[in-house]
């Protein structure tokens, strides 16, 4: 069945029919629809969770991550500022491996003031060892609030899902939404590993606790398999997607490829941007030019074997990308370090909120012959 | 002095732990733990962090014990009692918050304010030695007027009155708040067994004295702790349901005498004149008249 849904409503949704034991988030702009969306799906008794109304983001995060020690389904949701403020409690949280399903929908963030979105946020976070999609549509992230909690509660890491402010956040979309019974099938009740919670039943353990001996290995030791183990839920990832594709529909992959097969010039673009870049890529081939588009739906891990598959034969790869310190790009150029080719480009656009059109793209696909391969901090739109 | 509460013979609490010589928190922490056996401890940076739980041991045998970021305690806590419910198997559940005056006054006010307010069911029990000690001793909202600390040193002495925070949280009309002291330890057993059967947020503000920190010989901390009690320093009150009543009240002859012995005893006090012993003796009187007149109030 159709419905129509903003993209804060379509996550609200996802939340609705995976059932969690509690939820709590602070408003912020551009957030406050998914709050409120769910406050009213409680007052209506849509959906049977706790709510818990809090001081700061920061509580919010404590909040659900005193209910996930307990072995419970939990989710907060936040933007920018609010993201930032509750980074400590946020990063104490990834690093203790337990699962959370988290949202951000994306900001810029101050100063100075500013709600409209950017990739700052994802930015922020993209050390944190979460696993990370950034979302372009309602039905992505409704699809993705579902396949994130089994991804979680299976490889306990926490999974963020990005989406745009207003540009998905508040656009009204049509949405296929998800059937209970057939969420149910997918992603059943929680059910924590034994050690892993706080058990009446079992002997008591120590969550966080330090070690006192300086040159100690076994920080290290943690981080390492932390990240190695964050590496292992791409492949994990792909199942679980091609289990929903079997029951939804839709199939989900790492990384959407769009007119690669023969490009010689390929974007890599995130959300709307990529959607955006599309219709560039339309425009050039109907003018004979041989070019292409992926866009990264899992930024986290970075899924560098997708992109050598799909673009490794290309001569010109340019990143186009919303944060301030080029991050995908980065990611990307390591991904292909040491190869000749493609000559890979980083393109800072759409800062802030600023409005991105098929000719800033365009554009950039111009200067692209000349310029040597590097980031640049686009000024032309 | 007579013992008249049963104190429950268990081992939430063993041997082994951290503590330096002469510290007041182990003697709090286990009967603590013993009268309210909390499935879960919660512990944000304080000395407990480092004397309680270095990996691999565990003083708690009880007790799940979580460290948590600074600020953060009171929520965690509460978080984790939504998430265990009420009971276990006919058990009450408890969630416990063991925080220092840092964690409590200062970093995590905030969050201890608005889990006041909300009415977190949560025991919280603020370990009090009146600074930073875990750091080296640094002033905090909870340091006594007049006293030292490295960041507070002579002449620079912490000149800003302790924050009254049973004040601040009765305000919050939480169901109960109250100062406990393990030299009167009939008093101290009977607060917690009070908090224990109640329910809402349930604030123990136990004096922690620190050998180190204050300045005093290890062998003296049952005697300072008296001694505080004694001179009015630290009055020995509870707030239930908004009711103010003091639970001991000390002899008012021997007040003078016994807050010299106090101070004199503490190195963190040796700069004090006796102007500024005479300000202080003059603040206990103050907030003795203070209680008393909160007492009368009726609801």
């Amino acid at each position: 069945m159709i419905k129509v849904m903003t993209g804060a409503g379509a996550f609200a949704e996802g939340i609705r029919v995976s059932k969690p034991h509690t939820v709590s988030a602070y408003p912020i702009t551009p957030q406050t629809d998914i709050v409120k969306t769910i406050a009213k799906m409680i007052a209506e008794r849509k959906l049977e969770c706790n709510f818990v109304n809090v001081e700061s983001e920061q509580a919010a995060m404590a909040i659900v991550h005193g209910v996930a020690l307990t072995g419970k389904r939990v989710s907060t949701f936040t933007s920018s500022h609010g993201l930032w403020y509750m980074a400590e409690m946020l990063y104490a949280h990834t690093t203790l491996r337990l699962p959370l399903l988290f949202g951000d929908v994306t900001r810029a963030m101050g100063m100075p003031f500013n709600i409209w979105s950017d990739h700052s946020d994802p930015e922020f976070v993209y050390s944190f060892p979460a696993v990370q999609f950034f979302c372009s549509s309602a039905q992505e992230i409704l699809d993705h609030v579902v396949i994130g909690y089994r991804l979680a509660e299976e490889d306990y890491f926490t999974v963020i899902a990005f989406l745009e402010g207003f540009l998905v956040s508040h656009a009204a979309q049509p949405v296929e939404i998800l059937e209970q019974n057939l969420v149910d099938k997918f992603l059943p009740p929680f059910k924590p590993r034994k050690g892993h919670f706080i058990d009446p039943d079992d002997s008591p353990k120590t969550f966080g606790g330090h070690d006192l001996f300086p040159n100690s290995e076994f920080y290290d030791l943690l981080r390492r398999k932390t990240f190695s183990d964050l590496k292992k839920t791409k492949e994990n990832y792909k199942k679980i997607a091609n289990e929903f594709a079997e029951l939804f529909g839709r199939k989900y992959e790492p990384i959407e490829t769009y007119r690669t097969e023969d490009a010689e010039l390929v974007l890599v673009a995130l959300g709307v941007t990529a959607h955006t870049a599309k219709v560039a890529v339309d425009e050039l081939r109907e003018k004979g030019v041989k070019c292409g588009l992926v866009r990264i739906l899992m930024i986290k891990p970075f899924p560098e074997e997708e992109f050598i598959e799909s673009i490794g034969k290309s001569k010109t790869v340019i990143v186009l990308e919303s944060d301030n310190t080029g991050v995908f790009f980065k990611d990307l150029a390591a991904a292909f370090c040491g190869r000749a080719e493609p000559k890979i480009l980083g393109s800072i656009i759409g800062i802030g909120g600023r409005e991105i059109t098929p000719e800033t793209i365009k554009k950039i696909i111009s200067k692209s012959e000349n310029r040597k391969p590097k980031l640049y901090w686009e000024e032309e739109y | 002095m007579k013992l008249k509460e049963k104190i429950p013979d268990k081992e939430f609490w063993t041997k082994g732990h951290n503590c330096c010589k002469g510290c007041g928190l182990p003697i709090a922490v286990k009967h603590f733990l013993n009268i309210t056996e909390p499935i879960a401890v919660v512990n944000p940076a304080c000395c407990f962090t480092v004397v309680s739980s270095n990996f691999p041991c565990t003083a708690l045998k009880g007790s799940y014990f979580v460290y948590v970021p600074f600020a953060m305690a009171s929520t965690i806590t509460a978080g984790i009692k939504i998430g265990l419910g009420d009971y276990h198997k006919g058990k009450k559940i408890i969630s416990a918050a063991i925080a220092g005056d840092g964690g409590t006054y200062d970093i995590g006010f905030d969050k201890v304010s608005a889990s006041a307010e909300r009415g977190d069911d949560i025991i919280y029990v603020c370990l009090d030695n009146e600074a930073y000690m875990n750091t080296g001793i640094q002033r905090s909202g909870a340091t006594p007027w007049g006293a030292a600390t490295t960041t507070t040193p002579p002449p620079f002495v912490k000149k800003e009155q302790k924050k009254d925070i049973i004040g601040i949280l009765a305000a919050h009309k939480i169901s109960y708040a109250a100062t406990l002291n393990f030299a009167y330890i009939n008093d101290f057993v009977s607060k917690i067994k009070k908090a224990k059967e109640m329910k809402g947020f349930r604030f123990l503000l136990i004096m922690a004295p620190c050998s180190p920190g204050w300045g005093f010989s290890p062998d003296l901390a049952v005697e300072i702790s008296r001694l505080a009690v004694e001179s009015g320093a630290f009055p020995l009150y509870e707030v239930e349901n908004g009711k103010y009543r003091v639970t001991i009240e000390p002899k008012f002859e021997s007040r003078r005498e016994k807050l010299e012995k106090y101070l004199k005893s503490q190195g963190r006090f040796d700069h004090l004149t006796n102007e500024d012993i005479k300000r202080i003796r003059d603040d206990t009187l103050t907030e003795q008249r203070r209680l008393r007149a909160l007492e009368q109030l009726v609801y």
